[in-house]
């Protein structure tokens, strides 16, 4: 039987001599919309990159589905942040959809009619099939952040996992990304978010860890997202603590 | 057959081994641009000429095929170099670029200088291998050089999609299951290979203008990569072909610099001329989106000034315009009279006496003012409601809201 | 030559060239008392200055046999060999191009000559902007013009053997007339109509006006300038025309250029034949039949006569 779809075993990882995750243990068993939620530097982005291997642990294990990362790479769908690419490259919206596909195509074979329909179907339920043409420089950032989406979808992938996908994108937009990713979890996949906003945390996100260099709490959002575990974790970072932790406790909407 | 055309035989040869030599240099210098290495062919050309050096030390003679050896092992040595330094310190790019293209040609200057110093017969002029021969080029040279030139494109061609991806997004590359590093080193090999086999033919300067100024040129033209690809060869081909023109019709004119000079020339001219991102259309659409605001808001005013009494002046307008500075005036000028030329507004009739400077609205003036106002309302409104979506469709020159797409205030498809 | 080559970049060569050719040994020059020694630049220059100090003097030469003197440059031991000669001798008119700043600052302290300086500019062949052709050697009887001036050099830094000088001189003028007379019976036994001699860079024209030869080079009078493509097409329309048998490769000089004047030649249906190795800029080295003018001259009149009057 196949193990957890992702888990976190004893990980720590360190740039250089500092420590920037500290035991780590966490593990999701099901498909749900699971958030990383905490402070600026506290390791979220670092977390993903580990489970990619694109960073080296110092210890520990990550496991997709009971297997390292290598093993199963064409199941998992990555989301990198927004900075790491020049805008200016001269491909188009289509162009990098299409990206998405290689891993499976394999080397030297070009995209054929399948690969295109697949960008193409990617594309519109990001609702950017307007703008399939248009040099990636000459979009808003709210629609570039849809494209590494719309990247993503292509690879068709089972687990989903984004480094903050709302930065800089505004309300809409992140509206628009938010259903995209609840449709993926309603057909049976676990799409892990690094996010930076509290308050939108609390109403997408079935599930949530709230890391600190160490993980403080993780679990179903109400349970976790509790003025304790908040002051825990943000140690006195965020004024508006208080009062978005009761607000939370109380359930309410803090739209 | 000696001759095609007339040309005489050695022009021939010399334009088809320049004219491979700047077809696979476009080619792989474009994607050492969108890698934003362009100067690793620079650092390679520079560390052939220790590799050259060595392999005269070694065996005491000077067969071309030895030195074009021991050229691109040190030419691929410095590369290796360079790559671990990216990699293992934290040396930025240029600078690990400009190390290893520094202490490589260094060692080769003190290896050819202590053979000139021990006299070691037949080591004279070892350096003058990187400046290469062009207008001496043997048809077995150029037959060389067109193999290999279309062994690189070939490749290139090849792995296209792979190159690109690496280029573009390397974490998304490693992430996804490609050797990244395997990729950057097969890069790196192909540039070492062409670079060291378009020396004694070419010379390092101009291999290495040709590696780098056919993309730039290139990137001007296109938004797309392999247009982008094919654009830089054929650019890299024609300033082969212009510079051997030139070099064959004027006496005591070295060709490769002619080469050079041909390419930086079709730079400039892309950089001039190109549409969309050249300087000129950039300019001239500059200044068309500012004289388009300029004349519709004076037409809104006009409008306005119109609704008051029917007819306006121009100083009146004007001040309603609110024209403050001096350039604000001659914007202000250039967008009345482009008024009167579109018939927009017309000299009202002349109420006696005197010059007047009596102006009304024609019809279609009207017409267009109550257009731009109907625009310009809903546009306000959708900005209030939807936000993301006005912005993502309002454009300077103010489309009709209805025609982009965006419905009253439901803002796209979803 | 508009758009000369020129090497940028060597300048590093005193900075890394000074720890690293310590460490490659060479002829010493004899120190302290003895015969005085007097440094030439290169070995033609190196074969007068023997011929006339003959055993009085010790002569050491800078540029090796083979060497290029247009493009050499001097590294610092170099500098340390010429400023360690009690006389320094250059064949001068820009032939050692890359030394002319070196051995000016060295004439404030040694005394310096530069043989071809001496000679009167009409009996020169111009290159333009007061530029002389340096290459003057070739014609036997202007070069014993040049012995004077190293009679007059050798006799100031040493007076006691002038004398000797003086003899030693005379001889070898009178040998270099002989020369010059029995090179011109040679040659008049190419035919008139064959008589063109092409070769790797205009070193020869001193010899083609002394003794009625055609002289053509690919580069120009001196080898920093790379050859253009209308040179190399000029040329072989020549060699064409003219049915010119043999071209000719230098010591100094790389082949490349003639290599392909022989191929633009051969597309047209004419078998052009390497005619041999002529020494230009540098005399032989040791047991090479050519280690002095007079044997470099001859030889090189015998591989042109037979080149050019053989065969067909």
């Amino acid at each position: 039987m196949p193990g957890p779809m992702l888990e976190f075993h004893d990980v720590t990882v360190a740039y250089g001599r500092r420590p920037v995750l500290w035991n780590i243990d966490l593990a999701v068993d099901e498909p749900c919309l699971f958030g990383i939620i905490g402070p600026n530097g506290a390791g979220k982005s670092t977390m993903l990159k580990a489970a990619l291997g694109l960073v080296p642990l110092a210890g520990g294990t990550i496991r997709f589905f009971g297997r390292p990362f290598s093993e199963v790479r064409g199941r998992i769908g990555y989301v990198p942040q927004r900075e790491t690419v020049d805008w200016d490259f001269p491909v188009s919206v289509t162009d990098v959809v299409l990206m998405g596909t290689y891993a499976h195509l394999g080397w030297f074979r070009r995209p054929g009619p399948r690969e295109r329909q697949l960008a193409r179907d990617s594309l519109t339920r990001v609702g950017l099939d307007d703008v399939a043409d248009r040099q990636i420089g000459r979009l808003s950032g709210g629609q570039q952040q849809r494209v590494f989406l719309a990247r993503a979808l292509a690879q068709q992938a089972d687990i989903y996992v984004l480094d903050e996908p709302m930065a800089g994108v505004d309300a809409g937009s992140q509206e628009q990304i938010f259903r995209v990713l609840s449709d993926l979890r309603d057909a049976g996949r676990l799409v892990v978010v690094v996010h930076h906003d509290l308050r939108t945390a609390a109403d997408w996100f079935d599930r949530v860890a709230l890391v600190d260099m160490r993980l403080v709490a993780s679990g179903p959002t109400a349970a976790v997202l509790t003025p304790e575990n908040l002051r825990r974790t943000y140690a006195g970072r965020l004024d508006v603590l208080d009062e978005l932790g009761r607000a939370v406790a109380r359930g309410e909407r803090t739209s | 057959m000696s001759v095609i055309g007339g040309l005489p035989y050695n022009t021939l040869v010399v334009a088809a081994g320049v004219a491979a030599v700047g077809c696979a240099a476009g080619v792989i210098g474009s994607l050492g641009v969108l890698r934003k290495r362009p100067l690793v062919g620079d650092a390679a050309a520079h560390a052939t000429l220790v590799g050259v050096a060595g392999a005269f030390l070694l065996t005491g003679r000077r067969d071309l095929p030895l030195l074009l050896a021991g050229a691109l092992c040190s030419a691929l040595a410095a590369l290796g170099v360079l790559v671990l330094l990216r990699r293992w310190s934290r040396t930025r790019e240029d600078a690990a670029t400009a190390i290893v293209l520094a202490v490589s040609f260094g060692l080769g200057i003190v290896t050819v200088s202590g053979i000139t110093a021990r006299g070691i017969p037949g080591g004279a002029g070892l350096e003058q291998f990187l400046l290469g021969h062009t207008a001496a080029l043997t048809a077995g040279d150029a037959a060389l050089l067109a193999a290999i030139s279309a062994g690189v494109v070939a490749i290139v061609a090849l792995a296209l999609k792979e190159v690109t991806l690496v280029a573009f997004d390397a974490a998304f590359a490693a992430a996804t299951g490609w050797p990244v590093a395997l990729i950057d080193y097969a890069l790196v090999m192909l540039v070492a290979v062409m670079v060291v086999v378009g020396l004694p033919a070419a010379g390092a300067v101009l291999v290495t203008a040709l590696v780098v100024i056919p993309p730039v040129a290139a990137r001007q033209w296109t938004d797309r990569v392999g247009t982008m690809l094919a654009l830089s060869g054929s650019f890299g081909v024609l300033a082969a072909l212009v510079g051997v023109a030139v070099s064959a019709s004027v006496p005591r004119m070295a060709t490769g610099p002619l080469v050079v000079l041909a390419a930086a020339t079709i730079f400039a001219a892309s950089f001039i001329m190109a549409p969309g991102r050249g300087w000129w259309a950039r300019v001239r659409r500059q200044r068309a989106v500012e004289q388009a605001w300029t004349r519709g808001r004076l037409l809104s005013a006009a409008a306005e000034a119109a609704a008051a009494d029917g007819g306006f002046s121009r100083r009146r307008l004007a001040e309603v315009a609110a024209v403050g500075t001096d350039a604000a005036l001659r914007a202000f000028d250039a967008a009345f009279d482009a008024l009167i030329r579109q018939s927009l507004i017309s000299p009202a009739a002349d109420h006696g006496g005197g010059v007047a400077d009596r102006w009304r609205l024609t019809a279609v003036g009207q017409e267009a003012a109550d257009e731009r106002a109907r625009r310009l309302s809903l546009w306000n409104d959708l900005i209030a409601s939807a936000p993301a979506a006005a912005r993502e469709r309002l454009t300077i020159d103010l489309p009709d809201p209805q025609a982009v797409g965006v419905a009253d205030g439901s803002g796209g498809r979803w | 030559m508009f758009f000369g080559t020129s090497k940028t970049g060597l300048r590093w060569a005193a900075a890394y060239g000074f720890a690293w050719a310590a460490a490659f040994p060479n002829v010493e020059s004899a120190s302290g008392a003895g015969p005085p020694t007097v440094v030439a630049t290169t070995t033609v220059v190196a074969d007068l200055v023997r011929q006339v100090g003959g055993d009085r003097v010790v002569v050491d030469c800078l540029m090796g046999p083979g060497i290029d003197p247009h493009s050499y440059k001097a590294t610092p031991r170099d500098a340390d060999r010429l400023s360690r000669g009690r006389l320094v001798v250059a064949s001068g008119l820009h032939l050692e191009g890359k030394l002319s700043d070196l051995l000016g600052r060295l004439a404030r302290r040694t005394p310096v000559t530069a043989v071809a300086d001496s000679l009167p500019r009409e009996q020169l062949l111009s290159v333009g902007n007061e530029l002389y052709d340096p290459h003057v050697w070739f014609d036997a009887r202007l070069w014993s013009r040049c012995v004077p001036a190293v009679v007059t050099a050798l006799g100031t830094l040493d007076p006691d053997g002038r004398a000797g000088y003086e003899a030693r001189a005379a001889e070898y003028v009178r040998r270099l007339e002989e020369l010059d007379d029995r090179l011109r019976e040679r040659i008049a036994t190419i035919p008139e109509r064959r008589r063109v001699l092409v070769t790797a860079h205009d070193a020869f024209r001193y010899f083609g006006r002394a003794y009625g030869v055609e002289v053509v080079g690919v580069q120009g009078t001196s080898t920093e300038a790379e050859a253009g493509l209308a040179d190399i097409n000029r040329l072989v329309d020549l060699i064409v025309a003219r049915d010119v048998p043999a071209v000719f490769v230098e010591t100094s000089v790389s082949d490349r250029n003639v290599a392909a004047l022989r191929e633009g030649a051969k597309a047209r249906g004419r078998a052009v034949v390497l005619g041999g190795r002529l020494h230009s800029d540098s005399l032989g080295g040791p047991g090479s039949g050519a280690e002095t003018l007079e044997e470099a001259l001859a030889s090189n009149v015998e591989t042109i006569v037979a080149g050019l009057a053989g065969g067909r």
